[in-house]
């Protein structure tokens, strides 16, 4: 099934990396976030994702073509990011193909960055970051950092299943969910999720700038995040605000 | 213990919810469907000079909640008024002239000075006491819903 999405590498890719990822999500949070490390760490594209359960896009970016799902690269920390909304029919396959690819390359730790979606958020002023984990040790390593525990409830859409899948393979992986609005770009989530970043991976991303320039980053997101949402609605998102039944 | 008829108007009551919400079901899907019909449109219009704003309908038991996404806007001068039983009209200015170069598009000339958007309201609200708050540049927009018949 994963093989209908592709991972092309054009350059070399670094052994047992650190991979970020930045998929469309609430409040695209993860984009945002993870754009504005490439752009602050000034990290190199070298690879790209392809298949035909995308949409035919590619993204010019001064008058060349690129694909619009990349991984980006400086020393072994990777980023992946996507400039579209995901179809919510490439969801399985994408997360499969991505955890794949990182078990390949011996990942060290797989970063999921995005935002859990708060009704309230326009009355919060600094967005709690929330983790959860594929293993115990990770979980453990969030609590050491001071990360709050989303204990129990429902994740919904590629974070999830490459949480799952990242479990399954005994892969580390954590997810850093910030409190976000649902279906309006949200840059402060964004740096708020950076923040804990920084505190984990003891990187030094500034995120002034990006709250500096964040009612632009909100006005240029629009479009995307209208397209998430589209998607988000198919995946039932949602079901993020319930509550499991079932405590095991 | 219901006293006399009180128990039938409840059932009658609870039928004509039932009913109420099959007719709103069957409206959305109508209003998808003749959406489709029509080619996607931009979230701008030059000619207008406005942005479409991102916005959003909740609808709890006792209220419609409206919000939309309004940045770079100044909050003093916005404008929220009714222009049917059912449909809200959002006006707001930007502080500055946005332009098309600002996301990035230099194929494009245009400038946008504004937000502009009709929102339908998918349950009978009662306008008159619709209330507006705005932080972090996200319009709030609450209205209470007329009781059931």
């Amino acid at each position: 099934m994963s093989s209908i999405i592709k991972i092309i590498e054009e350059k070399p890719i670094p052994s047992q990396p650190i991979v970020i990822n930045g998929l469309p999500d609430v409040g695209l949070v993860g984009v945002i976030a993870v754009s504005e490390m490439i752009s602050s760490l000034n990290m190199e594209e070298v690879a790209k994702v392809e298949s035909e359960l995308l949409p035919p896009i590619i993204v010019l970016h001064k008058g060349l073509p690129y694909a619009p799902i990349r991984f980006f690269n400086k020393n072994n920390l990777m980023a992946l990011v996507s400039e579209i909304a995901l179809p919510s029919l490439s969801v399985f396959p994408m997360a499969s193909e991505i955890v794949n690819w990182a078990r390949q390359k011996k990942a060290k730790l797989m970063i999921s960055l995005g935002g859990i979606a708060e009704p309230n958020r326009q009355n919060i002023e600094s967005p709690k970051v929330f983790g959860a984990a594929s293993t115990p040790t990770t979980l453990k390593n969030l609590e050491d950092h001071g990360i709050e525990i989303l204990g129990e409830g429902y994740l919904v859409g590629a974070y999830a299943l490459i949480l799952k899948n990242c479990a399954e393979m005994k892969i580390d992986s954590i997810a850093l969910l910030a409190q976000s609005f649902y279906n309006y770009p949200d840059p402060e989530a964004a740096a708020a999720v950076l923040t804990q970043l920084n505190k984990i991976l003891n990187l030094k991303i500034d995120v002034t700038d990006l709250l500096k320039k964040g009612e632009q980053i909100r006005l240029k997101a629009r479009d995307v995040m209208k397209r998430t949402q589209m998607e988000m609605e198919r995946m039932s998102k949602a079901q993020e605000y319930a509550s499991p039944p079932l405590y095991v | 213990m219901y006293k006399n008829g009180e128990h039938m108007a409840k059932r009658k009551s609870s039928f004509v919810d039932v009913i109420a919400g099959y007719i709103d079901e069957l409206e959305r899907v109508a209003n998808q469907i003749l959406e489709s019909r029509y080619p996607e449109k931009p979230s701008w219009d030059i000619a207008k000079s406005v942005l479409e704003p991102l916005t959003n309908v909740f609808v709890t038991v006792g209220e419609v909640v409206i919000t939309a996404d309004l940045p770079c806007v100044n909050t003093a001068a916005i404008s929220v008024k009714a222009v049917g039983p059912n449909v809200i009209e959002i006006k707001a200015n930007t502080i500055r002239k946005i332009s098309f170069s600002e996301f990035g598009i230099t194929h494009r000339k245009g400038e946008f000075s504004g937000f502009y958007s009709q929102v339908s309201i998918p349950v009978p609200v009662d306008m008159r006491k619709m209330s507006i708050t705005c932080k972090r540049s996200v319009l709030e927009i609450r209205i209470p819903r007329k009781p059931t018949p």
